[in-house]
């Protein structure tokens, strides 16, 4: 069986039994699903390509096409992230708004990805793909926000205008503009406090109001 | 019972691995004499092959467990966990981020080994909702897994 994290969770097995795990007979027809759709895509023109990048992303900030090789160069732990969630050669660069950088594109399983690049600084960069950002931008999900729960910087749906992260009880934490459909606040809101993530547009008008995943703490 | 007996005796130890997976050590004796109480009651139901069957009861007699268990447990004590991943912490952490669900049908795969149309026998869906499912759960466990790995966060918990 080919599949690296599958495999890494078969060593993991608390009570091993020998019996290696199959290969999901979807995989293999899968694999070969996604070499067509390589050579469709590759069969496209670049001009036609470009257009559709604002629909591939969902938001009118479609960037400039960059190779992932230029997101967070030198960075080894990236390219292993990259590959285990199926992104393409290329993403999106998107801007940099307050000193952060944006990439983004969307994976071969649809999911949201993104990455950001605190130039110049030494931490606070890194990359993911938001399983649970489906259907982004919709009624329901118009900021993405990387990492969840623990920053306030992210890609947001058109129309937002200023994004907010709540604790619990509805107070605002902190608070931050939309700049072409990307936000990065200054200050880091207090760990673990962050209980939903508010947008509004420019009226102030709520928007919508996402419950914020709570994960593993990020980082390694 | 020639069949119960050839069941048993093929199966004993796989079911009992399955429950030790999920399950704390004090229960695995018990969870596994009901599943094959239920096997020899049933017998005229049991599949020809046996196997995802017998862990689709060995699921539901664990789930009953659990909530006696719960139900038992002096208030504001903590039940025991499901054994997690061993030896990997960060695919760990990962793991149980993930929904009851979505973990489950992650270890039938990689821990039972099984192949997909038999975790749709032992989750009761159909073959093509377990598809969608088991490749949703795996882009889940990816997702976390790497956020996790390829964030490099400021030590001194301070942005700029």
């Amino acid at each position: 069986m080919n599949d690296d994290l599958i495999l890494r969770l078969a060593a993991s097995n608390p009570v091993p039994s020998g019996r290696p795990p199959a290969a999901p007979e979807s995989l293999r027809r899968r694999r070969a699903a996604l070499v067509l759709a390589v050579v469709a895509a590759a069969a496209i023109p670049t001009v036609a390509l470009a257009d559709r990048l604002g629909d591939l992303l969902g938001i009118s900030n479609g960037g400039t096409t960059v190779s992932t090789n230029d997101v967070l160069p030198g960075y080894p732990a990236l390219d292993q992230a990259m590959q285990e969630l199926h992104v393409g050669g290329t993403m999106q660069y998107l801007g940099t708004l307050n000193g952060v950088a944006f990439y983004a594109t969307r994976n071969a399983d649809g999911d949201f990805c993104i990455a950001i690049d605190r130039v110049g600084a030494q931490y606070d960069k890194g990359f993911g793909c938001l399983a649970s950002a489906v259907g982004f931008p919709s009624a329901g999900v118009k900021a993405l926000t990387f990492p969840p729960a623990s920053m306030l910087d992210g890609v947001a749906a058109d129309g937002v205008a200023m994004v907010e992260a709540l604790d619990a009880n509805g107070n605002v934490l902190a608070s931050t503009p939309v700049v072409d459909n990307l936000f990065a606040a200054g200050d880091r809101p207090p760990a673990g406090s962050v209980a939903s993530i508010e947008t509004l547009d420019a009226n102030g008008n709520v928007l919508s109001r996402q419950p914020v995943p709570q994960g593993p703490p990020s980082g390694s | 019972m020639q069949r119960f007996e050839e069941i048993y005796a093929e199966h004993r130890e796989a079911v009992r691995a399955y429950v030790r997976r999920r399950a704390p050590e004090d229960a695995v004796d018990d969870v596994v004499a009901d599943v094959f109480v239920v096997c020899l009651r049933r017998l005229d139901r049991v599949p020809e092959e046996p196997l995802p069957w017998l862990y689709a009861v060995a699921r539901k007699t664990l789930a009953n467990e659990r909530r006696r268990r719960e139900r038992s447990a002096p208030a504001g004590s903590v039940v025991a966990r499901d054994p997690e991943p061993a030896g990997d912490a960060a695919l760990a952490s990962a793991f149980a981020a993930l929904s009851e669900r979505d973990r489950e049908i992650l270890r039938l795969v990689a821990w039972e080994g099984l192949p997909l149309r038999d975790a749709a026998v032992v989750l009761g869906c159909s073959a093509v909702a377990c598809r969608v499912r088991y490749h949703r759960a795996r882009s889940r466990l990816a997702a976390r897994l790497a956020a996790a790995a390829s964030f490099r966060p400021d030590p001194e918990g301070a942005t700029r």
